[in-house]
């Protein structure tokens, strides 16, 4: 958690998952270096530079499929958590694998003539007007600049610095990225490999991040379904003369399994996550504080909320988390009448103290 | 809601270790992954094309003795060297993605002796003259063997750039750059190369016409302007590596195939 910041906090799960990116963006390159060069008659070998620029750039193409397929199939099944948790040096090491294909890319086709690199990129092909003649390299390019700003702001310093909201924002762009590469890949190596494989692969990996996030979001769409907007608590609740008006019905506090949570969605503004623990209800932003992760669908650990994406805790009275951590998230008032459970959709301040509700209390 | 299986699975926090049944899925999906991984890296590299038979004999130097010739690019007709080169012409370029233009056509028309890689694909060859001064140089006609050896007192004539006309032709193809596409890179054509071809074009390595037969055989021209001369390179250098359709003349010249053209005519398929 955000207490001191450090280059990595490693711990074991982090070395495990490091190693395994490694091991499997090392073997990848290799295999196809060493069938490339050893399954072909050496006449007829492709140029050990196209190799690796292939290489890299099928395996960096492969493993940004995998980061956008890694946040749905954790909506879709609670056991990929553990591929989001690191999710972040994923991305940092693609961006590696990507800038080595952009680096030899530049020294290969664009070094060693009568223009500076970086000008002949941009003048070689001047067909900006074509589509399937297009420089596809631009595109390529445009994608680079994209996951550079996304790794070199990765730490949480500059999460914290820009913002969780600016963050996500910027982080959000792999999305047009990965449209850029998808079309890079089409305009470029699609043009001259024609092999079904090649197009197959590029189809593939565009209908399995799509699928899956098409399916996140009818879950997600179905969960805010079942909770709508209702009339605020029965008038005979003795607390809520001041604050009947536009109170949501979550649903009867049993159906909330327990220290875990049950999202309700307001008409207006952020998703509130109601936790049931210890026999009592409280309410608080669905948003963690660190990457805005969904905070109704982590568990109550050690008395605090723990958000599922990497683990920061919340105390449930007061949307604070436990000392020496800072981070703050707007809490609500919550009633529970009759066993159902009303919540107020007004966040108050992050970190303010509300009395949770007693399940067992009688309006 | 409370009979949803995802609230009994084991819940991971990151920093903390992982719940055995975690711990074994997680490595169920690396271990998958990572053999689905192999399997497409050997799939994708072994699905690749062809990229022909152009070889590129870098750090292993030739020296060519013969008369060198613009032809209409800097080229050099063999009176010395390997013996499958000599009677040939060898089209000669510089390191890098340039020409040997500044080179060599002070050496036109004399009998010299040039040192570099030798390129070469379906019956032509370039050499990729070495840096420095002496790779390219005059050399007197006595100092050749197969000159000397006739004991002659006068010294030979340059050889006659005798031109056969071939007729006009219109031809589909690509424009290359003759180096990357004759062996430096391979492949050396296509979509993937033409910002190489263009700053090769750009940078005076000699362009040519690529003609293939869908077959896996190809032809290669050297393209030159309709006057015979060098081709205006501004003008082909939008066409380079693109599907093109153009019409010309096809002519022989110092033992090569030039195809002279006007860029106006060139049009893409």
């Amino acid at each position: 958690m955000g207490h001191v910041y450090r280059a990595v906090q490693w711990n074991a799960n982090k070395v495990a998952y490091d190693l395994a990116l490694a091991v499997g963006a090392g073997s990848y390159i290799a295999i196809f270096l060493a069938a490339s060069l050893l399954l072909v008659d050496p006449a007829h070998r492709v140029s050990p530079a196209i190799l690796l620029i292939r290489a890299l750039g099928t395996c960096a193409f492969l493993m940004l499929t995998v980061i956008l397929a890694i946040g749905p199939l954790a909506r879709l099944d609670a056991r990929f958590l553990p591929l989001l948790y690191n999710r972040r040096h994923f991305g940092v090491m693609t961006f590696c694998i990507v800038a080595l294909h952009f680096l030899v890319v530049l020294a290969w086709y664009h070094g060693s003539g009568a223009l500076n690199p970086f000008v002949s990129l941009f003048v070689s092909n001047p067909r900006y007007d074509s589509f399937v003649g297009f420089p596809f390299e631009i595109l390529g390019l445009a994608a680079f600049v994209v996951l550079l700003l996304m790794a070199a702001t990765s730490h949480d310093f500059w999460l914290a610095t820009l913002s969780p909201a600016v963050w996500k924002s910027l982080h959000m762009l792999v999305y047009p990225a990965y449209g850029l590469i998808c079309l890079h890949v089409a305009l470029g190596f699609l043009q001259d490999e024609v092999e079904p494989i090649y197009v197959g692969a590029t189809i593939a990996s565009f209908a399995i991040v799509g699928g899956l996030h098409v399916l996140a979001g009818r879950k997600a769409a179905a969960l805010d379904r079942s909770v709508a907007p209702e009339d605020g608590p029965p008038a005979r609740s003795p607390s809520s003369a001041s604050a009947e008006a536009g109170w949501l019905a979550v649903g009867p506090a049993a159906d909330i399994p327990e220290g875990c949570a049950k999202v309700v969605t307001p008409p207006q503004g952020e998703a509130i996550a109601v936790f049931r623990y210890d026999g009592k209800v409280s309410a608080v932003s669905n948003l963690c504080a660190h990457q805005m992760g969904p905070l109704g669908e982590g568990r109550i650990v050690d008395g605090c909320i723990t958000c599922p994406w990497h683990g920061y805790q919340y105390l449930p009275e007061t949307g604070a988390s436990p000392p020496p951590f800072t981070e703050r998230i707007a809490t609500y008032r919550v009633r529970v009448v009759d066993g159902d459970v009303y919540v107020d959709p007004a966040p108050l301040a992050p970190g303010t103290r509300v009395e949770p509700a007693l399940i067992g209390e009688k309006a | 809601m409370s009979g949803d299986p995802e609230r009994r699975a084991p819940f991971y926090i990151g920093y903390l270790p992982m719940p055995p049944a975690l711990r074994a899925f997680a490595l169920w999906i690396a271990a998958g992954a990572m053999l689905l991984g192999g399997v497409v890296a050997f799939l994708f590299a072994v699905a690749q094309r062809d990229p022909g038979t152009g070889v590129w004999e870098a750090g292993v130097p030739t020296e060519l003795i013969g008369w060198f010739v613009l032809a209409p690019y800097p080229a050099i007709e063999v009176v010395e060297g390997p013996e499958a080169l000599v009677g040939r012409t060898v089209v000669i370029v510089s390191q890098g993605k340039m020409g040997a233009q500044d080179r060599i056509a002070p050496l036109a028309g004399q009998l010299g002796r040039a040192r570099g890689a030798l390129i070469a694909r379906g019956g032509i060859a370039l050499l990729e003259l070495e840096g420095g001064l002496g790779a390219a140089e005059e050399v007197a006609w006595t100092a050749v063997p197969m000159y000397a050896v006739r004991g002659t007192a006068a010294p030979p004539n340059p050889p006659d750039a005798f031109a056969e006309e071939l007729g006009p032709r219109t031809l589909q193809g690509e424009i290359i750059d003759s180096k990357c596409a004759l062996g430096v890179m391979k492949p050396g054509t296509g979509k993937a190369h033409k910002d190489c071809a263009a700053l090769c074009l750009f940078g005076g390595v000699p362009p040519m016409f690529l003609v293939r037969d869908g077959k896996g055989h190809f032809d290669a021209y050297v393209i030159a302007g309709a006057d015979g001369g060098p081709v205006d390179r501004a003008a082909i250098l939008p066409y380079a590596a693109d599907p093109v359709e153009v019409a010309g003349t096809l002519a022989r010249a110092h033992g090569l195939v030039v195809f002279r053209i006007d860029p106006a005519a060139i049009r893409r398929l």
